[in-house]
């Protein structure tokens, strides 16, 4: 449920942060509030991919669908 | 301090576990696929983290807060997703403010404790807490 405190380990999302030359600080709200997106965002991704495995007719996700889920949906034009 | 690639990644079991429960039942994932969704979630992570920075930047502010990540899944067209965090963030910051209290109750009976050791070892332990107090406040990123 959208309650739920993220599993993504924290130490791993801050990791990426890290990664960004521009960022000097973030707070560990910011890191929580990241982490907890970033789930949202996968299981966003792989329903909207499962669409397409559906449509095959099959109950195996594979990485064509997600091809297609991301060449379709807007909200993935950052993935292209 | 650079961080190998393989550390970006996040964890497998983890990924796997959140696409497990987002499908139905019987519906399996194949490795290939499970990869693409894995490097997806970190490309999220830093495209939402340069977003977020953005608007940290134009509020004048050199640390990166939770409104600012909130703002950025409005940007990237994720406003289905602020609703649900900030219910998660709510529930996130009772339970911190819920451990802070329990650790300051932890301290005053470890004190109660010390009072027979020496000085010199007080003062290290008050050292330590002091570093800790300050990571939970904030993560600082060393760039």
């Amino acid at each position: 449920g959208p309650s739920r405190l993220a599993r993504l380990p924290l130490a791993r999302v801050k990791a990426l942060v890290k990664a960004d030359p521009d960022v000097s600080l973030a707070s560990q709200e910011a890191v929580f509030v990241l982490a907890r997106a970033t789930e949202l965002f996968v299981e966003t991704i792989a329903k909207d991919a499962y669409v397409y495995a559906q449509q095959g007719k099959r109950k195996t996700l594979q990485r064509k669908d997600l091809d297609n889920a991301i060449e379709a949906i807007d909200e993935f034009a950052f993935l292209e | 301090m650079a961080e190998r690639p393989e550390d970006l990644n996040l964890p497998n079991a983890v990924i796997t576990r959140i696409i497990k429960e987002a499908l139905p039942d019987g519906v399996n994932i194949s490795k290939e696929a499970r990869s693409a969704i894995s490097r997806a979630a970190s490309v999220f992570v830093l495209y939402a983290t340069s977003c977020a920075n953005n608007f940290a930047m134009k509020g004048k502010r050199k640390t990166l807060n939770a409104s600012d990540v909130l703002s950025a899944m409005e940007e990237m067209e994720f406003q289905r997703f602020v609703a649900p965090l900030k219910e998660s963030l709510e529930v996130y910051r009772r339970e911190q403010k819920g451990k802070k209290e329990a650790r300051k109750d932890k301290d005053k009976k470890a004190d109660s404790e010390e009072q027979d050791k020496s000085r010199e070892e007080e003062n290290d332990d008050d050292d330590e807490r002091m570093e800790e107090e300050e990571q939970n406040e904030e993560e600082e990123v060393d760039n």
